[in-house]
């Protein structure tokens, strides 16, 4: 263990005097809180974060990662801790350093060419509170508004409203600091002078790397400590508005701007059909494929409440029948006269290939929690509260190749699942898939989910014997992980060989690989692989 | 810990369930380890509610995270530490900060307002536990000594004498309920009675009460502690003697009800009392005054021409709900009855700031932090100020004591002409 050893003393002195003591924790009860995130077995994999500091600015990132090449210690970096295991917490690397960059929380906005710059720590409801008051709009990710804008700009970027706005294509000029201490700073940035309005070049486009899988390269190629978004148009009031006390809460937004339709279709494909015509007609602000898990899950207030739904009987009906729904959100930018055209294309489309409107009664109740959440999700925890959620199935892929994923994802859940109705436990049948839509659905990620008892036996075990099958699958047939090429790196070629280009960026970027070392791809294993490969 | 089993379905494999067999995922109830174990790390304890974010400025609900930085001093860090303790991987001897990191949290409850939206949890609960805990196990926080040490010897939280403790209603027109008997004991709390600059508010209170002719006495230098900041500090035995106290006294003077203009004191007669039998009415001045004017027993009818903010004291706001937590059920406090009464007096200019109600930001005094943490406390209530300035108030209006005092702390520090008043003063200024 070598915490406490000269090493660790070297290292913590280093970093007093880099960035003053009150930026710099290695005390036991403080790195605690810094290892564990929603999956629990994270937390028993040893050892735990040694260090945790708070750099203040761009010039302090650099100094850290410096420090690290120099005394040799591994980094990772997070912004809110949301997903914290997930996205960059791999335990397992002595001398670990944790940079958390919640000083960084400066942001403004230029209204006129309709975007802002943000430092890491700025969360999604900060700035679209502060974008709405220019009648602008920052997007909201699946991840929720606590989320950090910055963070979730990087990666895929899977908006509500990416529907119409895109997937990654929010990011604009933005400063990074490589692990080894080098500020890279692209688009327009790179001219020299403070102008973020463009995002690609010089030379060839770096957002690509930062667009790795749904969750970005996870701190892997460094940090970025300063990022101009995208907005876009909100026809909507300057302040979202509220009533009640929580967990009654509600925001009504006006319906002559804002309108929700849920129609429940005949199959998955019909849904990828009605997807297709709606793409076309290019009508709607927010779209996905959603399930009954889902909407119970965001407007109910307790767990009590979800289970009461869930077991009503229409409600049952539409699990049972496998919760082929598609959701839209109409926004009138133009006024009432597009809203009513909208909702007209809407309804022909729906008619023509079978959809049914759920029940009159229980979209009134969904709707004003549909449509607010869709704007700023405030809600989308809550699926936690039901259970620890597993994916049997995950993928990035394009609309009808998507329907492929998700039906290996029920396959597998099938196959793990006791038989409907089976010991009384509440069997979820093919519910719970979900399609996040973006560019009017050119490009899909899809997620088939599970709740199970939050036990380490039950992680490990899922970990163990249901994620190698999604990985393999997805290799398999082609498809691309939703998550990070780290699946691709461990089984070998089988996707575009991205995990050796990405390796291959890695060890450019980060020689002595001190970024994230356990996320991204596993260069030990990389390395291993190739070692073999010349040896044969 | 639930262990589940995987069962052998008809195809021979081994197969788990798809949804929870712990029954906790379904209906929930209290189990401080359980709270901690599925703590996801959302990250929504550090923020007011997203679609209450009106400003960037002011979206944190957190004092502590916020000032602190690091993970550990918000609620998700400390169900992290709560659950190393339970499972004995920490103790203060191999992590010097542990009870720096679990005292340096004002026990506001905004986390917990938010928690129990998204995830139905109680953190505050398991913080509070965590903090009995450790006092059972002789873990003390050494700055919090001199706090246990009066209230031994003087039987209040402020260094004062016992003898002194009356001393705010020398003059006043109101029974002695150590003598008289009386329906109504006003209990004035140790913050009004050591503090000469908050003796009006409990003057105007009793005034106000023998107005509307109320049956009205008080302890006097009987009167001891209510034990609130003794509960929240985690020192539960403490807390028990000096409720036993005040019940008895109570109970001796023949009183039905408890009024207090203090929000610590009404939050412990009106929830932590009865845990023990009480089974005194308590009331706030700010419900008797609601009632008041809602009646027409009180006429406002000078104008204030002044433009007020109103702080919801976290004690009788998010604080004041049932000890035992109903899932789905809202986290109320009185919220409406300060604002009514200030929209009835007459050339108000009322203004609310961005964080309100459930998710009001503190004022820093509670859990013992101001006495623990003195500049941690100020620095809260300092950035309360800054937010009443934000909307453009020239005075902050609150009901309870310890944030009035905190705050006339702030704008002295500031050095700016924010004015604090008790709702009960504002009133008086309208009679």
């Amino acid at each position: 263990m070598p915490y406490g050893d000269d090493k660790h003393k070297r290292i913590y002195e280093a970093l007093v005097n880099t960035l003053g003591e009150d930026y710099v924790e290695d005390d036991p009860a403080v790195v605690e809180a810094f290892y564990r995130d929603y999956y629990s077995y994270v937390s028993m994999l040893p050892p735990r974060v040694e260090f945790w500091v708070l750099p203040g600015s761009t010039e302090d990132v650099r100094a850290i990662y410096r420090l690290a090449n120099r005394l040799d210690f591994p980094t990772s970096v997070s912004s809110t801790g949301l997903l914290l295991a997930t996205c960059s917490a791999l335990p397992g690397y002595p001398y670990w350093c944790f940079i958390d960059p919640k000083r960084m929380n400066r942001f403004w906005i230029d209204p006129e060419n309709m975007y802002a710059v943000t430092e890491p720590y700025v969360t999604i409801a900060q700035l679209q509170s502060e974008t709405m008051k220019y009648g602008l709009f920052a997007g909201v990710t699946g991840a929720g508004s606590q989320g950090s804008a910055l963070a979730t700009h990087l990666g895929a970027n899977t908006q509500w409203t990416g529907w119409r706005t895109g997937r990654g294509r929010s990011l604009l000029g933005f400063e990074w600091v490589l692990p080894t201490g080098e500020i890279v700073r692209t688009g327009s940035l790179a001219t020299g002078k403070e102008e973020y309005w463009w995002g690609e070049g010089p030379g060839f486009d770096s957002h690509g790397l930062w667009r790795a899988g749904a969750l970005g390269p996870m701190g892997a190629f460094g940090t970025v400590t300063k990022a101009a978004v995208k907005l876009f148009p909100w026809p909507g009031p300057k302040i979202i508005p509220t009533e009640g006390v929580q967990p009654e809460k509600k925001s009504v937004l006006p319906r002559d701007t804002f309108r929700t339709f849920v129609y429940s279709y005949p199959s998955l494909e019909a849904c990828v059909e009605v997807i297709r015509e709606l793409a076309i007609a290019e009508i709607g602000a927010v779209a996905s494929q959603s399930n009954v898990m889902e909407l119970l899950m965001l407007a109910t207030g307790s767990r009590e409440e979800f289970w009461k739904k869930w077991h009503e009987p229409y409600w049952q009906e539409q699990i049972h029948h496998g919760g082929h729904m598609v959701m839209m959100t109409l926004w009138a930018y133009a006024g009432p006269k597009q809203m009513a055209y909208e909702e007209q294309v809407l309804k022909q489309i729906a008619d023509e290939y079978g959809g049914k409107p759920i029940d009159e009664r229980e979209m009134e109740w969904l709707h004003d929690s549909l449509t607010a959440s869709a704007v700023r999700d405030t809600h989308r925890g809550r699926y936690m509260r039901l259970g620890p959620l597993s994916g049997t199935g995950g993928a990035c892929d394009s609309l009808y190749d998507a329907i492929r994923s998700i039906k290996e994802g029920w396959r597998l859940k099938k196959l793990l699942t006791p038989p409907m109705g089976d010991g009384g436990l509440y069997d979820m049948g093919n519910e719970n898939h979900k399609m996040w839509l973006a560019d009017y659905g050119r490009i899909v990620t899809t997620a088939v989910g599970a709740f199970g008892d939050k036990t380490v036996e039950f992680e490990m075990w899922f970990a163990k014997n249901v994620m190698p099958h999604v990985v393999k699958y997805n290799n398999e047939n082609h498809i691309f992980s939703a998550n990070d090429p780290f699946d691709a790196s461990l089984t070998g070629h089988k996707y575009a060989n991205i995990h050796r280009y990405i390796a291959a960026i890695k060890k450019d970027l980060d020689p002595k690989n001190i970024a994230s070392p356990g996320r991204l791809v596993n260069m030990k294993n990389m390395e291993k692989m190739a070692a073999q490969q010349a040896a044969t | 810990m639930t262990v589940v089993e995987p069962k052998v379905n008809n195809t021979g494999h081994r197969v788990w369930p798809v949804a929870p067999t712990d029954d906790w995922y379904h209906k929930y109830y209290y189990d401080m380890r359980k709270v901690t174990w599925n703590c996801a790390r959302c990250s929504v304890c550090k923020w007011i509610d997203s679609w209450e974010v009106k400003d960037a400025r002011f979206a944190k609900v957190c004092p502590s995270h916020h000032r602190y930085l690091f993970d550990a001093y918000s609620c998700q860090g400390r169900m992290d530490l709560a659950l190393a303790v339970i499972d004995g991987r920490l103790n203060p001897d191999n992590a010097p900060k542990l009870l720096d990191v679990i005292y340096k949290c004002n026990t506001c409850g905004g986390c917990d307002a938010s928690c129990k939206r998204h995830q139905d949890m109680e953190p505050l609960r398991v913080m509070l536990d965590l903090r009995a805990r450790m006092v059972e196990e002789g873990a003390l926080l050494p700055q919090h000594m001199p706090v246990l040490e009066s209230l031994k010897k003087e039987d209040n939280t402020m260094f004062g004498r016992k003898a002194d403790r009356g001393k705010w209603a020398e003059g006043l027109r109101v029974k002695d309920a150590t003598q008289e008997k009386c329906e109504v004991v006003f209990h004035a709390g140790c913050a009004v009675s050591f503090d000469p600059d908050l003796w009006k508010m409990a003057r105007g209170a009793v005034d106000i009460l023998n107005r509307a002719g109320v049956d009205v006495g008080i302890l006097g230098k009987d009167e001891t502690c209510c034990g609130c900041k003794m509960f929240d500090m985690g020192y539960r035995g403490e807390f028990l003697k000096y409720a036993e106290n005040n019940m008895d006294a109570w109970k001796r003077a023949g009183a039905k009800t408890v009024v207090t203009a203090c929000a610590d004191g009404y939050y412990a007669i009106k929830r932590l009392y009865p845990e023990i039998g009480s089974k005194f009415e308590a009331l706030h001045m700010v419900q008797v005054l609601e009632r008041l004017i809602r009646e027409d027993r009180l006429r406002l009818s000078r104008p204030v021409k002044m433009k007020v903010t109103w702080h919801d004291p976290c004690h009788m706001g998010r604080r004041d709900n049932d000890r035992v937590y109903v899932p789905g059920k809202a986290i109320m406090g009185l919220y409406e009855e300060p604002r009514s009464i200030i929209r009835a007096i007459p050339g108000i200019n009322f203004v609310e700031m961005f964080r309100i109600k459930e998710y009001a930001w503190c004022c820093g005094t509670g859990g013992g932090v101001k006495e623990a943490y003195p500049d941690f406390s100020l620095w809260t209530a300092i950035e309360r100020i800054k937010e009443a300035q934000a909307v453009g108030a020239e005075a902050i209006v609150t009901a309870c004591p310890w944030c009035e005092r905190q705050f006339m702390d702030a704008v002295s520090e500031m050095g700016v002409g924010m004015k604090v008043f008790d709702i009960i003063e504002l009133v008086q200024m309208a009679i």
